[in-house]
C-alpha cells in the first residue's frame, strides 16, 4: 500500500462567475521514502493540489470529489477538527514559501515552532522549547534563534526555520510549496542541500512543488508535469528528463537553458495557460499543442502507459 | 487614452457601478442635494440666505414653531399661520379726514390660538406731525364685539408698516377688562397679569375660564375684524392692508426664536456644504497625489524630507488652529476651504506615496525609464493612469469629513457669516438651548442633512473604491 | 533601534511639532493683535494731541507737532514691543504660551477665583481627559469585539450590518448626535440629565459625588460612544480580515493550532499594530468632535470653554486653549505611539541582526 494515495481528486474555487477548476481527476501515489517533484507553470493548480492534500483551500477552494489515503486513512470529508487533531502535521506538513509570510511577524521563532508540540502532544513548554531546539540545530540553525523575530532572521533563516518547523512532529509526508523560490541562488542551493540531506537522514517522503524543473530535478525520484489542473505526464525523473513524451513536458524542458549541452535557441511556448472555468474540450493543450490532430480538440485524451510507471496523457500514444 | 477607449471604459465602470447598490443609494441622495443647491433660488425665496442675520426680515413670521404637517399626527390642531388680505375695502372723504375701512374674516377652526396678531399695511404720509390712526375691531362667532386697538401708526415715510398689534399694551387691556366680565372674579383677581395670553382670551368661548390657560375653549367659527386707518391729510394714501395670524405652525420645517423660515436656511445651507465639502476634497486630493507622487518619483532624500514634512503637518491638530484664524480673520468661504485643504493633505499623500513606490518597481516603468522616457512622461503615462482610481474613490470619501469640519466650525459660531450654514443653524439651535426646550425642527433637519450628505459620499466612495481597486473585490 | 530610542525620537517628534504648532499659533495671533495695537495706538496719540495746551503750540509750530507726534508713538512702539521685529515677537509670545505663562482673561475666572488663565484650563483640562479617554477605552473594547466578529463572518449579517451602520455613522457629527440624546432623554423621556458635571449643588459624600458624575456622563459618553464604534469596528475588521488572508495564518492552521488561538493568538497580535496606527486618526478625529460634544452638554471642559472665549472674545483664554489643546493632542499621538511601540516587535527589539 502507498503511503499516499490521491484518486480521481477535484478541488475546484467556487466564483460567482463559475467554478474554476484548479485541480481536475488528478491521481497518483506517493510510497514512503520517495520524493515527487510537481512541476508546471504558474496558474496550472499545482499550488492547489498541494494544500488540497493538507485540507487547507483557501476560500473559495474546494475539494469536490475524490479520495486522499494517507497512511490508508481518509481524509476528504473528515470533520475539521479530527482533521487538526490527527492528520495535520502529524501525518503530514508542509514547507511554506518561509521568506514570504509563513511566519507571523509578531511572534518568536519559538512560540511559532513549539505550537504543533503544545497543542497536539500536550508537551509542556519546557520540553517543547527542547524539542524545538534539536530541530533548529538540525536544520542548522543556532538554537538561540529560539528567543528571536522573524524580522530578525535573514531569508535563508527563515526557510531553514519553516522547514524545522515541518519536521518537528516526524510527519509521513511533507510538502514542499515552492521552498526556494523567494531566495537567491546561492541560499537556494544551500536549501536544496539541506533537504536532500534531511531526506536521506530521515527517510522523508517528499512532495516537492515547483515552477523550476532545474530545482525539481536536484531532489526527486519521481516527476509529474501539471497542465491546466491535470497531470499529463508522470514517471521516473530519469525518464522524464531523458525522454519526455508529451508534447507540453518537451516543450517545457526545452525552455530550460543548460550548461553542458549546446542549445541552439531556448523555446518558448506560445499562448498562454487557459482559462480555467471553460478549459478547451478534448485535450487541455490542444490550442498550443504543434502536434494536434484530429481527435485532439475532441476526445480527452487517456493516460497510457508508456514505460513502466512512466505515463502521458496524449493521443499521441493511443493505441489505434 | 483614445476616446474609443475611454466609452468603452465608462461604459463597463457603468455597467458595474449599477450594480453596487449602496453607490446607486448614495448617488440619488447626492442628486437630491444638487437639485436642492442649484434651484435654491426657486425652491426658497431668493434673498432668503443674504437676509439670514436681517432680523427685521423675518418678522412677518411666527416665532419658534414646529412645522405645519406636525398637524397630521397630533388630535390638537394647530393654527397654521395665515396672511390675510381684506374681503371688503371702503374709503370715505370727511373733510380733510379720510377713513380708509378694510374688513377681514378669518376661519378660525383650531384648537390652539395663533401666537400673534400683525397688521402690515403701506403709508404714504406726506406729514408726520399728523400721523394717521388706527382702529381696530373684532366681532367673533357668538356675536360680541372686541375693540382691539386704537393707536397711532409710525409717523412719516413710505413704505410697508408693521404693527405687532398683539404685543401692544392697549390690546392686552382692552381684552382683559372684556375677559373680566366673564371670568370668576375670584380667579381673576389671583392671576399675575404677566401670564395671561391676550391671543387665548381673543379666541376663546366667553365664559368663565376665559383667562386661564386651563379653563378657556377655543371658540371656534368666523372672526371679522375691521381695521379703521384715519389719515389727516388728503395726499396721504394707505394701501395694501393685510392681517397676519401668526400660526402656532409653519411652513415645511418650521420657525426658529428669531422667527426665520428654518426650510429656506436649509435650503440655502446645501450651496455651502455642497461647495465647501467638494472643492475641499479634491484640493486636498490634488496636493496629496502631486506630492505623494513626487515623493515617490524622486525617492531617496528628497522622498524622507518630503515626508518629514509631511508628518509634521499630518500632527499639527486642525481644529484648534483653525479656531484660532476664524476668530482672528473672519474669512469668508473660499479662504475657509483653502485652509482646510492645507492641513489635511499628508494622508492622501502617504497613500499615494507607497502606491508610487510599488509601481515605480513595476517592470513596465522600469522598461520605460530604459528606453529613455522622462520623468514627466513615466508620471504622467505610467503612474498617473493607475493612481487615479484610488483619487476619485478618495475624493468622495474625504468629502463628510469636510462637511463635518465646516459644519463643526460654524457650530462654533465661526466661518462666513455672509451666508447660511447648516452648521449656523444649529449653532444659533445650541445658543436658543433647542434641544433643551425640545424644538426638534429646528436640530433634526440641518444635522440630518450634514449626516445624508456626508452618507451619500461614502456610499459613492465605498462603491468606487470596490469597483476601480481590483483588491477590495474580494473582500 | 530599541523601544528606549524609539520612545525617545517619538517624543522629540511630538515635541517639535508642538513647537512649530505654538510659533504658527502666535504667528496668526501676532500679525492680528499688531494691527489692533498699532490702531490703538494711534487712537491714544490723537486723543492726547486734543490737549488744548499743545493745540495752541502746534498751531504756531507745525514742526513741532510732526516731532512730538513721531516721539510720543515711539515711545509707545517702546512700550508695547512693537519696536521689536515681528520674528522676535512672535517668538517671545510663543515661549510665554510654552512656558503656560499665557495672561489674565478678561472675563473668566477658575473656581478659585482666578483669573491666571493657564489655571483656568488646568481646572478644565482634567475633565475633558476624563471623558473623552472614558469613551475612548468603551469605544475600543466594543469596536475590537464587534470586528473580531464580523471578520471571523466576513459576509454574514452581522458583517454586513456593520458596514452600513460604521458608514452611516461616519458622517454624524457627534455634537449634533448629542443634541438629539438631549431632546429625546431629557426632554422628552426625562430619564437622564441634559447637561453639566455634577448635580446643583453636588451631592454631600466621596462616593455620592462619583456616582452623580458618572450619572451626568452617561448621556455624552455614550453619545461619543454611539458615533465611534461603528467606525473602530470597522477599522478592526478589515485590518483582521486582511491578517486573515497572510500566509502564516495558513501556517498555523496546518500547524494544527485551534481555530480560537489562531484567531486570539495569531491574528489579533498581528493585527494590533496595524489597528493602532489606523486608529490613531480616527482617535485625533474624534477628539475634536468630543470637544464640541462638550459644548452641546454643558460640559466643563476645554470645548465649552472654547464657547465661552469665543463668545466674549477673550484672546488670552482662545490661545491658552489652543496650546493646551494641541499639548493634549500631541501627548495622545505619543500614548499611542508608545502603546504601537510595545505591540510590533521590530520596533521592541530592533532591526535585523543578520542579513
Amino acid at each position: 500500500m502507498p503511503l499516499l494515495e490521491v484518486r480521481n481528486l477535484k478541488a475546484y474555487y467556487l466564483t460567482s462567475r463559475g467554478p474554476v477548476k484548479a485541480v481536475d481527476n488528478v491521481s497518483f501515489d506517493l510510497e514512503r521514502g520517495e520524493s515527487l517533484g510537481l512541476a508546471g507553470e504558474s496558474g496550472c493548480g499545482k499550488s492547489t493540489l498541494g494544500f488540497s492534500l493538507i485540507n487547507l483551500l483557501p476560500p473559495p477552494g474546494k475539494i469536490v470529489d475524490g479520495s486522499i489515503k494517507i497512511d490508508g486513512i481518509e481524509v476528504v470529508g473528515k470533520p475539521d477538527e479530527e482533521l487538526r487533531r490527527e492528520v495535520r502535521w502529524k501525518k503530514i506538513s508542509m514547507i511554506f514559501q518561509g521568506a514570504m509570510n509563513a511566519l507571523n511577524p509578531v511572534l518568536t521563532i519559538g512560540d511559532q515552532l513549539s505550537e504543533p508540540l503544545i497543542y497536539h502532544q500536550g508537551v509542556s513548554k519546557v520540553e517543547a522549547t527542547e524539542r524545538v531546539k534539536e530541530h533548529l540545530e538540525l536544520v542548522g540553525l543556532d538554537p538561540d534563534i529560539y528567543k528571536r523575530y522573524p524580522h530578525e532572521l535573514s531569508g535563508g533563516m527563515k526557510q531553514r526555520a519553516v522547514i524545522a518547523m515541518a519536521l518537528l512532529e516526524h510527519p509521513d509526508v511533507i510538502i514542499a510549496d515552492e521552498p526556494t523560490t523567494a531566495l537567491d541562488v546561492i541560499v537556494q542551493a544551500q536549501i536544496l542541500n539541506l533537504l536532500k540531506s534531511l531526506k536521506k537522514k530521515l527517510n522523508l517522503s517528499i512532495i516537492f512543488i515547483s515552477h523550476d524543473l532545474a530545482v525539481i530535478s536536484e531532489i526527486a525520484d519521481r516527476l509529474a508535469i501539471m497542465y491546466a489542473g491535470e497531470i499529463v505526464e508522470i514517471g521516473p525523473s530519469e525518464n522524464l528528463y531523458l525522454n519526455p513524451r508529451h508534447p507540453y513536458t518537451q516543450k517545457l524542458l526545452g525552455a530550460i537553458p543548460r550548461l553542458k549541452k549546446k542549445v541552439e535557441r531556448l523555446e518558448f511556448i506560445p499562448g498562454a495557460p487557459p482559462n480555467l472555468i471553460h478549459p478547451p474540450s478534448g485535450c487541455r493543450f490542444h490550442p498550443r499543442c504543434p502536434y494536434r490532430f484530429e481527435p485532439c480538440d475532441k476526445e480527452e485524451p487517456p493516460f497510457i502507459e508508456v514505460e513502466p510507471g512512466h505515463y502521458v496523457r496524449c493521443h499521441l500514444f493511443a493505441k489505434r | 487614452m483614445r476616446w474609443e477607449d475611454f466609452k468603452a471604459s465608462l461604459s463597463d465602470f457603468w455597467f458595474e457601478f449599477r450594480r453596487e447598490k449602496s453607490g446607486i443609494v448614495g448617488m440619488v441622495i447626492l442628486i437630491f442635494f444638487i437639485v436642492l443647491a442649484v434651484f435654491a433660488p426657486y425652491i426658497a425665496p431668493a434673498d432668503a440666505s443674504a437676509h439670514w442675520r436681517d432680523v427685521p426680515y423675518w418678522q412677518n413670521l411666527p416665532r419658534a414653531v414646529p412645522p405645519a404637517w406636525t398637524n397630521v399626527f397630533s388630535t390638537k390642531k394647530k393654527p397654521p399661520h395665515l396672511i390675510l388680505q381684506p374681503a371688503s375695502t371702503d374709503v370715505r372723504q370727511m373733510g380733510q379726514i379720510t377713513e380708509n375701512t378694510f374688513v377681514f374674516e378669518y376661519d378660525f377652526t383650531y384648537d390652539d390660538y395663533p401666537t400673534d396678531l400683525m397688521l402690515l399695511i403701506s403709508a404714504n404720509i406726506t406729514d408726520p406731525a399728523k400721523p394717521p390712526t388706527l382702529v381696530l375691531t373684532a366681532t367673533r362667532p357668538d356675536g360680541t364685539t372686541v375693540d382691539l386697538v386704537s393707536t397711532k401708526l409710525a409717523g412719516s415715510g413710505v413704505g410697508e408698516q408693521r404693527l405687532l398689534i398683539s404685543s401692544l399694551k392697549d390690546f392686552k387691556a382692552r381684552l382683559v377688562g372684556f375677559a373680566r366680565e366673564y371670568e370668576n372674579p375670584e380667579v381673576a383677581s389671583t392671576l399675575e397679569y404677566q401670564l395671561i395670553d391676550p391671543m387665548r382670551i381673543l379666541f376663546s368661548e366667553a365664559k368663565e375660564g376665559i383667562m386661564t390657560a386651563k379653563g378657556a375653549a377655543p371658540l371656534k367659527g368666523k372672526y371679522v375684524f375691521t381695521a379703521k386707518v384715519y389719515t389727516f391729510n388728503p395726499a396721504d394714501e394707505i394701501s395694501e392692508p393685510k392681517l397676519v395670524m401668526a400660526g402656532k405652525v409653519y411652513g415645511l420645517l418650521g420657525t426658529d426664536t428669531l422667527r426665520r423660515d428654518l426650510f429656506s436656511g436649509l435650503v440655502w445651507g446645501t450651496r455651502v456644504s455642497l461647495a465647501v465639502g467638494i472643492v475641499s476634497s479634491v484640493l486636498t486630493t490634488l496636493i496629496g497625489v502631486i506630492y505623494g507622487v513626487a515623493s515617490a518619483y524622486f525617492g531617496g532624500w528628497t522622498d524622507e524630507a518630503m515626508q518629514r514634512v509631511a508628518e509634521i503637518v499630518a500632527s499639527i491638530p486642525v481644529l484648534p488652529l483653525l479656531i484660532i484664524i476664524f476668530e482672528f480673520y473672519k474669512p469668508t468661504i473660499w479662504p475657509v476651504i483653502i485652509l482646510m485643504t492645507l492641513f489635511s493633505w499628508p494622508g492622501t499623500n502617504k497613500v499615494v506615496r507607497s502606491m508610487g513606490f510599488q509601481l515605480k518597481e513595476m517592470q513596465y516603468v522600469e522598461a520605460a525609464r530604459a528606453l529613455g522616457a522622462g520623468g514627466r512622461w513615466i508620471i504622467l503615462r505610467h503612474m498617473m493612469p493607475q493612481i487615479l482610481p484610488y483619487v476619485f474613490a478618495s475624493i468622495a470619501l474625504g468629502v463628510p469629513g469636510y462637511v463635518l469640519l465646516e459644519a463643526g466650525l460654524s457650530f462654533l459660531g465661526l466661518g462666513d457669516v455672509s451666508r447660511v450654514t447648516w452648521g449656523q443653524i444649529l449653532h444659533d439651535a445650541q445658543g436658543s438651548a433647542a434641544a433643551l426646550n425640545g424644538m426638534w425642527w429646528w436640530v433634526v433637519p440641518p444635522g440630518l442633512a450634514i449626516a445624508m450628505l456626508g452618507l451619500s459620499f461614502a456610499l459613492l466612495g465605498s462603491a468606487l473604491n470596490k469597483i476601480l481597486s481590483p483588491k477590495m473585490r474580494t473582500l | 533601534m530599541g523601544y528606549g530610542r524609539y520612545i525617545v525620537v517619538r517624543v522629540l517628534n511630538a515635541l517639535l511639532v508642538l513647537v512649530i504648532a505654538v510659533f504658527l499659533v502666535s504667528l496668526i495671533f501676532s500679525s492680528v493683535a499688531d494691527r489692533e495695537l498699532r490702531a490703538q495706538i494711534e487712537e491714544q496719540i490723537a486723543a492726547q494731541m486734543k490737549n488744548p495746551e499743545l493745540l495752541k503750540i502746534f498751531s504756531v509750530n507745525k514742526t513741532a507737532r510732526d516731532i512730538w507726534y513721531q516721539t510720543q508713538k515711539e515711545i509707545l512702539y517702546k512700550r508695547y514691543g512693537l519696536d521689536r521685529p515681528l520674528l522676535q515677537r512672535v517668538m517671545s509670545r510663543a515661549i510665554d504660551q510654552l512656558k503656560l505663562d499665557m495672561g489674565k482673561s478678561h472675563t473668566l475666572r477658575s473656581a478659585t477665583g482666578s483669573s491666571d488663565v493657564s489655571r483656568i484650563i488646568l481646572e478644565a483640562l482634567p475633565r475633558t481627559i476624563l471623558l473623552f479617554t472614558t469613551a475612548t477605552i468603551i469605544v475600543t473594547i466594543i469596536g475590537l469585539i464587534l470586528g473580531l466578529k464580523a471578520a471571523q463572518r466576513a459576509g454574514s449579517m452581522l458583517d454586513k450590518s456593520l458596514s452600513i451602520f460604521a458608514l452611516i455613522t461616519y458622517s454624524f457629527p457627534m455634537w449634533w448626535v448629542g443634541m438629539l440624546a438631549i431632546i429625546l432623554f431629557s426632554y422628552y423621556l426625562d430619564l437622564l440629565p441634559s447637561g453639566g458635571m455634577t448635580s446643583i449643588p453636588p451631592p454631600e459624600g466621596t462616593l455620592e459625588r462619583i456616582a452623580d458624575i458618572i450619572y451626568h456622563m452617561i448621556l455624552p459618553v455614550s453619545t461619543a460612544v454611539l458615533v465611534s464604534f461603528g467606525g473602530w469596528a470597522y477599522t478592526a475588521r478589515s485590518v483582521v480580515l486582511s491578517q486573515f488572508q497572510e500566509d502564516y495564518v495558513m501556517a498555523a492552521r496546518a500547524k494544527g493550532v485551534p481555530e480560537r488561538k489562531v484567531l486570539y493568538k495569531h491574528v489579533l497580535r498581528a493585527a494590533a499594530p496595524p489597528i493602532v496606527t489606523m486608529m490613531v486618526f480616527g482617535l485625533l478625529g474624534s477628539l475634536g468632535g468630543a470637544m464640541i460634544s462638550e459644548i452641546v452638554f454643558n460640559w466643563p471642559g476645554m470645548g465649552r470653554l472654547y464657547w465661552i472665549a469665543l463668545q466674549e472674545h477673550d484672546v488670552p483664554v482662545l490661545l491658552g486653549n489652543t496650546t493646551f489643546s494641541i499639548i493634549l493632542y500631541l501627548a495622545s499621538l505619543v500614548i499611542m505611539d508608545l502603546i504601537y511601540g510595545l505591540l510590533d516587535p521590530r520596533v521592541k527589539v530592533g532591526a535585523q541582526v543578520a542579513v
